[in-house]
């Protein structure tokens, strides 16, 4: 990220609810010097407000990109991307699957709700080093969807 | 005189009468009043009746005769008697009188009245007279003709008395009292006696005592005005002779026509009677004669009229009575008709040729016909008759040949059958006489060329002379090897030590011959059970030649009869009912099975029906079961129910057989039954059973499911948490630094090996957990390629050798389980190896269905006694921290094989290397078991390479 202009940051929403994960991953990133802001949300229902900013903090700045897990409470994973694609504002959103689940009906139906990547939690490596290398190289190379009110 | 006549006639009289007696009943009776009745007399007299004057005088009598019974007494008693008498005098007195004065005057009145008709009549003659006086001339002609008649009558009378008096023929006349009159010459001459003996004699005199009834009829008669013409009686002469006489009677009446008496003529008929009598009995001779012969016999007139028959002729003909010929057409009664049925018309009849042509007949080709309208066949002879020269008629004679028709066919039979067995008999000797110059050599190829039978001959001591084709075909010896021994070499030892050749040829020698079936011996040792024929030999002597010995192999037959005897007695014993019954129902076998099964013993049922043993409800199964046997469709076997003796309803599985004559005519059919009773109610058992093991399934199946959902849930979120531990630990050990005391980081480390081993566990777990039950896709699957694959893949020591063999196959399988198993075996080797320079050997073998693949190793080998626990969960032989494992390994090995049908096992024993064999199907399994494991895998699919790492 470092190479990018600032107003370029790349915001990171992690969808979350196991504290240790979350921690992990952060740790992940601190630990390889990679500096750009994560949000985290406990739940769908959580990560929503957020993208819409219906918590007050304004709206999720973009260009971000959401890690997604799916076992989650009151709004999982899947009825996250539902939700998201449904809604108008939101449904260009570039989303990773991060999860423990290695069920392919959890794959197909993430992958129906046109997911980026999906990714199995225990092969995203020793402290997600693997994770780590796949998104430094994906925002490095990969041309995020621009601003919405811009296109229009 | 009517009744008002006699009122006026007698009133007055009759009441001067009462007057007079009332008078004298009041006066005394001395007084003669009784004399006034004079009056009543005159009385009577003037009404001019004389029979009135008598009564009247005799009435008058009367009273006064009663006056003196009723007048008061008076007077003396004669004074009253003349009185009386008196007054009677006067009375009759007058009455006499009166009376004849009437009876003149009557006699005058009727002369005066016939003088009045007689003038009357002679007024009317007198105009008569007139028209008769020219005719008075000639009846005074008349008149004296007349006299001239009566003149010559007295002549020719007085000329007829001296005829009857010289006649010879007896005139007698006698009056109707039978009192003779006259007796002429030949009744003198007749009766012997004279004229004045006879007369005023009564004629019952020359009447024997037996005719005077016949006398007596004949003066009735005569009485009566009738005559008696041409009877013939017999008299009495003088002398006491009986005497035939024709008598003819007459009356004899006077001028006035009176009968006083009769005239009898008699002729002496005495000779004329012997003469008669003499005819008669020769009559009745010939009639005897005719009658006593079988033949009938009968006379016709030239008219062909019957004029006399005898009694064969009534009895042939059918008549009861020859008199019923009399007078009739003999031809139209009994010859009317011809042989052939035509009608035989009376004027070709050769009958009465007799008399048409003069000429005999003798026919016997003709029938005559009886009354009823039969007929019979007739032989008969018609000839002419003549009297005095004259040709009268024909006289014929008949019999009935029927009978003798019928021999003389019978005869003509017997005679044409004789010659004709005479020539067949004879046409059967030429035959024979050819026949049997042919037989010698016909019998001898006969006998040689017969293959069937084993015919020879033997001499009398027994010894084989003669031998045929068959006889070789049959025993095996040759005629060179038998001839001349002895035929005791066909029989058994056990037979030949008990001497039977020798008695069967004595009991042929009594008997002529013998047949039997027993055991005899072919020359290589085998027996046979032959049916043989000994038939002594003798010549025209009786001497005993040899012997004919015919033998016939009949094991076959013999096999088959004790087959069948076997057979019957199977079907006899039979735990099963068998029953035959025919068509209509009617048993015709009940074995001893049926006995058991329906109480009924065999002597019970023959000859019943065997609906008596269904029960009504379901005898329409066996209506339809017999039409469609009758039908010709095949029916195999049905269930059915029958009634027991005791009435115990059984159902029973029924097995028909049509039973077929060897004409291929169904004849009844044979049922085999079995009481499927308890059967029946065990399959309900174990349907009921199976239904309960279908729902336990069902639950299995839910609580599996489950199962498999828990496993889930327990693979993801318990390891979760282990997983934060995991790195929880790692970040304190990180954080830390160089702070952390060793102690610590050793605590943490062995934390984190145990928080891998429990995820371990918890992966084998949910593997084992799915194991077999998820459905693959079969693919040809190269073994030998897959297990190269493995070797490849897995990690292992320098110097390690893994040999694979060259034939292994290619199987249509699943890959995955197969990989999974050949993997896991291989790493199991390699981990609990003990060197580093070992060595692995894959093999195979082919075994029936499926493949045995080995995995051998020269490893440090398993205790026997842990063979068994190897296969279990969770089961180690080392520590878990000296050779880590989870111990479910050879646990997931196992579940998978076995759930493909195959078997693993071991074979090791300490310090020697361990073999594991495993098989695996040749083909992919039924659909069936696909099925159920589809079923059965709703649980999220499994990676093989991700199983593959683990396993590592």
């Amino acid at each position: 990220m470092s190479n990018k202009p600032a107003n370029q940051v790349i915001h990171i929403l992690l969808v979350e609810d196991d504290e240790i994960d979350a921690m992990g991953i952060q740790r992940a990133f601190r630990k390889q010097k990679i500096a750009n802001p994560i949000h985290v949300a406990e739940n769908g229902i959580e990560a929503l407000n957020m993208l819409r900013s219906s918590n007050g903090h304004g709206p999720m700045p973009r260009p971000y990109l959401i890690l997604l897990d799916l076992n989650m409470p009151q709004m999982n994973g899947i009825e996250f991307l539902e939700e998201l694609r449904k809604d108008p504002d939101l449904n260009d959103s570039l989303v990773f699957v991060l999860t423990t689940s290695d069920d392919d009906r959890d794959k197909v139906a993430a992958y129906e709700k046109h997911v980026a990547g999906y990714m199995v939690k225990a092969k995203a490596g020793e402290d997600f080093l693997h994770l780590m290398e796949l998104l430094d190289g994906y925002w490095r190379y990969v041309e995020f969807p621009p601003e919405k009110h811009g296109v229009r | 005189m009517n009744w008002k006549r006699c009122v006026s006639d007698w009133l007055l009289p009759a009441a001067v009468a009462a007057v007079i007696f009332a008078i004298d009943a009041f006066i005394e009776l001395g007084v003669a009043a009784a004399v006034l009745y004079v009056v009543v007399v005159w009385l009577a007299y003037s009404r001019g009746n004389p029979r009135g004057v008598v009564i009247a005088a005799g009435g008058c009598s009367l009273l006064t005769l009663a006056g003196l019974a009723l007048s008061p007494p008076g007077g003396e008693i004669l004074q009253v008697l003349a009185n009386r008498g008196l007054a009677l005098f006067a009375i009759w007195i007058t009455a006499l009188l009166c009376h004849r004065v009437l009876q003149l005057t009557q006699d005058q009145r009727q002369r005066a009245e016939a003088a009045e008709e007689t003038a009357a009549e002679l007024k009317v003659k007198a105009k008569a007279s007139a028209r008769k006086s020219r005719a008075l001339a000639s009846i005074a002609e008349d008149l004296r003709q007349e006299r001239r008649r009566l003149r010559a009558e007295t002549k020719e009378r007085n000329r007829l008395s001296a005829i009857v008096e010289s006649t010879e023929d007896a005139v007698v006349g006698k009056t109707l009292d039978g009192i003779v009159t006259n007796w002429n010459h030949g009744a003198e001459t007749l009766y012997g006696y004279a004229a004045e003996e006879m007369i005023g004699q009564p004629i019952a005199q020359v009447v024997p005592d037996d005719r005077l009834d016949e006398l007596s009829d004949i003066m009735d008669r005569l009485r009566r005005g009738q005559s008696v013409k041409h009877l013939e009686t017999v008299r009495v002469d003088k002398s006491g002779t009986r005497r035939n006489v024709s008598l003819t009677i007459s009356p004899i009446r006077d001028p006035a026509g009176s009968i006083v008496g009769a005239s009898a003529i008699a002729r002496d008929i005495t000779e004329r009677k012997a003469a008669e009598s003499a005819l008669r009995e020769r009559d009745e001779r010939i009639t005897t004669l005719l009658d006593s012969t079988g033949e009938g016999i009968y006379g016709v007139d030239c008219e062909g009229n019957c004029i006399f028959a005898n009694a064969a002729s009534a009895r042939l003909l059918g008549y009861d009575s020859p008199d019923k010929f009399l007078g009739r057409n003999m031809h139209d009664l009994i010859h009317y008709q011809r042989p052939d049925g035509s009608p035989y018309p009376n004027n070709e009849c050769r009958i009465y040729l007799a008399f048409r042509e003069n000429c005999g007949a003798h026919v016997d080709d003709e029938l005559l016909w009886r009354k009823d309208g039969s007929s019979f066949e007739a032989e008969y002879w018609s000839n002419p008759v003549y009297k005095e020269r004259a040709l009268v008629g024909a006289v014929v004679t008949f019999v009935d040949i029927t009978e003798r028709k019928r021999l003389e066919g019978e005869q003509r039979k017997l005679h044409n059958d004789l010659e004709h067995r005479v020539e067949e008999r004879t046409a059967e000797l030429r035959e024979a006489n050819r026949a049997l110059s042919e037989s010698d050599t016909f019998f001898h190829l006969l006998v040689e060329q017969v293959w069937d039978y084993a015919i020879f001959r033997l001499d009398t001591k027994g010894r084989v002379s003669r031998w045929n084709e068959g006889a070789e075909r049959l025993s095996g010896y040759t005629e060179q090897e038998i001839l001349g021994h002895d035929f005791s070499v066909f029989y058994t030892p056990k037979d030949r030590s008990a001497d039977r050749p020798g008695r069967e040829l004595q009991t042929v020698c009594q008997a002529g011959r013998m047949e039997g079936e027993c055991w005899r011996l072919r020359k290589d040792g085998s027996r046979y059970w032959a049916n043989v024929v000994v038939t002594a030999l003798r010549d025209e002597q009786q001497n005993l030649t040899g012997f004919i010995y015919i033998a016939r192999d009949i094991t076959k037959r013999q096999i088959a009869k004790q087959e069948m005897e076997r057979m019957a007695s199977v079907v006899r014993d039979s735990n099963d009912a068998v029953t035959v019954q025919e068509l209509d129902g009617t048993i015709t076998a009940w074995n001893r099975g049926a006995e058991r099964l329906y109480g009924y013993s065999e002597q019970e049922m023959l000859g019943r029906n065997i609906a008596e043993t269904i029960p009504e409800e379901v005898r329409f199964l066996a209506d339809e079961m017999t039409q469609s046997i009758k039908e010709g469709k095949l029916i195999d076997s049905l269930e059915t129910q029958r009634k027991t003796k005791d009435g115990r309803v059984l159902d029973i599985w029924l097995t028909v057989t049509a039973l077929l004559d060897p004409e291929g005519l169904l004849r009844g059919v044979a049922t085999t039954e079995r009481d499927v009773t308890e059967l029946k109610a065990t399959h309900a058992k174990l349907q009921h059973a199976n239904e309960e093991l279908e729902e336990a399934i069902e639950a299995v199946t839910r609580s599996n499911a489950e199962l498999d959902q828990f496993a889930y849930v327990a693979s993801h979120d318990l390891k979760s948490p282990l997983r934060a531990i995991d790195s929880l630990a790692k970040w304190i050990v990180e954080d830390a630094g160089e702070d952390l005391p060793e102690s610590c980081r050793a605590h943490l480390g062995k934390m984190q090996q145990r928080v891998q081993r429990m995820e371990k566990l918890l992966t084998d777990l949910l593997h084992y957990s799915r194991a077999g039950r998820i459905l693959y896709e079969p693919e040809g699957v190269d073994t030998g390629q897959l297990v190269h694959e493995i070797i490849e893949l897995v990690a292992k020591p320098e110097g390690f050798l893994i040999t694979v063999a060259d034939n292994m196959p290619t199987i249509e399988t699943a890959r995955p389980p197969l990989e999974h198993v050949f993997l896991n075996l291989v790493t199991n080797a390699i981990k609990h190896h003990n060197r580093p320079d070992g060595r692995i050997e894959l093999s195979v073998r082919h075994r029936h269905e499926f493949y045995e693949f080995s995995v051998a190793d020269d490893g440090p080998g398993i205790d026997p006694k842990f063979h068994e626990r190897i296969f279990g969960m969770f089961q180690t032989l080392q520590p878990r921290d000296k050779v880590e494992g989870s111990g479910m390994g050879l646990a997931v090995i196992k579940k998978v094989v076995e759930s493909y049908g195959g078997t693993i096992r071991v074979d090791s024993t300490a310090g020697c290397g361990t073999t594991f064999r495993f098989t695996w199907p040749t083909s992919h399994p039924s659909q069936t078991e696909a099925a159920q494991t589809e079923q059965l895998s709703q649980s999220p699919a499994w990676e093989p390479k991700q199983e593959l790492m683990h396993v590592q």
